[in-house]
């Protein structure tokens, strides 16, 4: 629960943007309790422990259920499916697993046969890095952002060349939960661009780890926290809503392919469940003059909300924006 | 050096496909980003920013500082990059 929860004095749930809301769990034991309770019981176990502690947490946390709520209704508006009274409990606690999976992602890669191949790009997306060609990924904070960096220790058996990953990542907002995790694992932190000192120099190093082959990953649907004006407007589960601006222009700059990859669990509430590996091309053409690009990127948005609002119909309780996101 | 400023000024055209702006429109200690007092300067932005440093390293091979303010500094005009890129410039 690093990402959400209590709020700055002054905001409401209704216009607050999410980095205003600061980081929960009062101090690191409660992370080293939770990777303990990952690390050392069997998942069942794991998940009856995670269910009790959210309940408790639900509970108390008045403005987390009403976040949570503005987007369950938003949905269920598109979905035709009304959303239950617990349904804001299945959100947290759905949360919470992913927490939970993250923890037991960044420990060691999960088994490849958790992995389900959909009917999508994956081939093409496979093809363009055995060519050694690399891409710009858009993903989002739907599902479990990790699994497709677990891609790269199992060199061999999707691709036969080795790539890298590198996640353009806000890091600004979840302090405490970053510390765990650099224990965990520090050379993966240190893949991590910071989305708040993206310059010249980073700009120059993605494309070249991109023609180098590698993967460099943004997340497409959260408003940049020092740059809150530039964003993208566009139709999100039927009302208007911002995107960030930085994260599709990035497209525009590196001038790679891009694809929009989600991997979401296909039991809601199981983290033993397999994976849906979701693998999709963009379709809109980047190499364009700087004249149509603003057209481009809103097409290229159009593209990623359709399919991010089709996944989220499908599995809503993963979807972890927890604020309001159609503020203002 | 004159000559270094105008391919530098030709870069920034093309690569920001700037099409009503020749290189003698663009005064060579006026900044690149944003406008100074006296309203001189391109007015670009960050994202215009990001797209020129790439250029400017496809075109003149020189790398840049990962200390935000450093690069900035050599971003500043076209003098400033003219006498940067003439130090790092590998060929």
């Amino acid at each position: 629960m690093s990402d959400s929860q209590k709020k700055n004095p002054g905001s409401t749930v209704d216009n607050e943007h999410w980095s205003d809301i600061k980081e929960v769990g009062g101090s690191l034991w409660h992370f080293r309790f939770m990777l303990w309770v990952a690390c050392h019981l069997p998942l069942f176990m794991v998940e009856i422990i995670t269910a009790v502690v959210c309940f408790f947490f639900w509970i108390g946390a008045t403005p987390v259920r009403a976040r949570s709520r503005i987007y369950l209704d938003h949905l269920s508006k598109v979905s035709g499916k009304r959303s239950d009274f617990l349904g804001t409990y299945k959100h947290v606690y759905s949360f919470a697993l992913s927490m939970m999976e993250k923890l037991l992602g960044w420990k060691g890669a999960i088994s490849i046969n958790r992995f389900e191949r959909q009917d999508d790009d994956m081939g093409l997306f496979l093809d363009q890095l055995n060519r050694g060609e690399g891409a710009f990924v858009i993903c989002s904070h739907l599902g479990n952002m990790e699994m497709l960096r677990s891609f790269t220790e199992y060199d061999g058996f999707l691709t036969k060349k080795r790539f890298e990953v590198f996640p353009v990542v806000d890091l600004s907002g979840t302090t405490k939960f970053n510390s765990l995790l650099r224990e965990l694992n520090p050379d993966l932190i240190d893949k991590i661009i910071d989305a708040n000192s993206i310059g010249v120099d980073s700009a120059i190093w993605m494309k070249e780890k991109i023609q180098e082959g590698n993967l460099v990953v943004i997340a497409g649907d959260r408003t940049s926290a020092n740059s809150r004006n530039r964003n993208l407007v566009t139709n999100f589960l039927g009302e208007s809503a911002s995107f960030p601006e930085g994260a599709f222009s990035l497209a525009g700059i590196l001038n790679a392919p891009v694809y929009f990859i989600f991997a979401v669990r296909k039991k809601d509430f199981n983290i033993r469940s397999t994976y849906e590996f979701h693998v999709i091309r963009s379709k809109t053409s980047l190499n364009c003059s700087r004249k149509d690009r603003p057209e481009r990127l809103k097409e290229l948005l159009r593209e990623y909300t359709e399919v991010l609002e089709r996944l989220c119909v499908k599995h809503p309780y993963q979807w972890y924006n927890f604020f309001n996101f159609w503020e203002g | 050096m004159e000559d270094l400023n105008n391919r530098i000024k030709n870069v920034i055209i093309e690569s920001l496909e700037l099409e009503d702006i020749t290189p003698a429109d663009i005064v060579d200690s006026a900044p690149i980003f944003g406008k100074n007092e006296k309203g001189e300067g391109l007015g670009l932005d960050s994202i215009d920013a990001l797209e020129l440093g790439i250029a400017i390293k496809d075109k003149f091979g020189v790398s840049f500082s990962s200390e935000k303010e450093e690069t900035k500094k050599h971003f500043a005009s076209v003098d400033a990059l003219a006498a940067y890129i003439s130090e790092h410039s590998k060929g």
